[in-house]
């Protein structure tokens, strides 16, 4: 399946998000949302009260990884805004609950994607949005009087 | 769980890891052997699925925690077909690294459907 223009001769700042490591970085974001929906989904259905608030807190872990994969899928300035917004969301949910996971272990008595700044999952949950934001710094789409 | 299989999955997926790790090395798409060792890992999977939903079925032994089981199952399937669309119009590096992440995940997958399995596998 070719693609219809090639990647590298049309410098469209605008679908630029998805392409190189756009798509790993798209890749990644699309097995966290998976993975974080799924499992906060089947912790709400099984057992919610036994830990409530980690369990809404792995359910809103995982809609922001899937607004973050749907933004970095989408073309445009609108979504390159809310992949900023998602993925700095993402950044702070992972250092507060990570912080407050290390501090204060009663608060949390079962794992999110976000405990201990993501151990559970071999940190990737703290790196993903620092690569995610330089990601989206380089690939801002220009305002019209850029070239 | 067919044990031998489970392993022989991991392995599969480890290798189709490794040679999407070496493309990528070599700032390539991914190599064509990468894409058909994929290929003979999904059917293995799909032989495997086949046979846990008829020894589930039959009643012979049934997982834990059957609904996480059968989900991880699905899941399980699904990861290499997407990540070889996800890099198929992709023939950079960046292609062979989608395939690299997909390798990683699915080993990570079949252990933990081993676990939920409940057996001491081989």
């Amino acid at each position: 399946m070719s693609r219809l223009a090639d990647p590298s001769a049309a410098a469209v700042p605008d679908d630029a998000r998805r392409h190189g490591p756009g798509r790993v970085l798209i890749a990644i974001y699309g097995t966290f949302a998976v993975a974080a929906t799924a499992r906060a989904a089947y912790q709400l259905s099984t057992r919610f009260s036994e830990a409530p608030v980690a369990y809404l807190l792995s359910g809103f872990a995982g809609l922001v990884y899937v607004l973050a994969t749907v933004a970095l899928v989408r073309v445009g300035r609108a979504w390159w805004t809310v992949a900023v917004t998602a993925v700095s969301v993402e950044l702070l949910g992972v250092l507060v609950v990570g912080t407050l996971s290390v501090l204060d272990r009663q608060a949390f008595p079962d794992e999110t994607v976000w405990s201990g700044f993501g151990r559970g999952y071999g940190f990737i949950p703290l790196a993903l949005p620092v690569l995610g934001l330089i990601w989206l710094r380089t690939t801002r789409p220009v305002s019209r009087a850029g070239n | 769980m067919i044990g031998w299989l489970g392993t022989a999955l991991i392995v599969g997926a480890l290798v189709v890891a490794g040679l999407a790790g070496v493309s990528a090395l070599r700032r390539r798409g991914p190599y064509l052997v990468a894409v058909a060792v994929a290929v003979i890992v999904e059917v293995m999977l799909v032989v495997q699925a086949v046979v846990a939903v008829a020894v589930a079925a039959y009643g012979r032994q049934t997982p834990d925690e059957p609904g996480l089981f059968f989900s991880y199952l699905v899941a399980c399937t699904a990861v290499l077909p997407v990540s070889v669309l996800l890099a198929r119009a992709e023939r950079t590096q960046f292609g062979s690294l989608v395939i690299l992440v997909g390798g990683l995940v699915l080993a990570v997958l079949v252990v933990r459907l081993q676990q939920l399995w409940g057996v001491a596998v081989g």
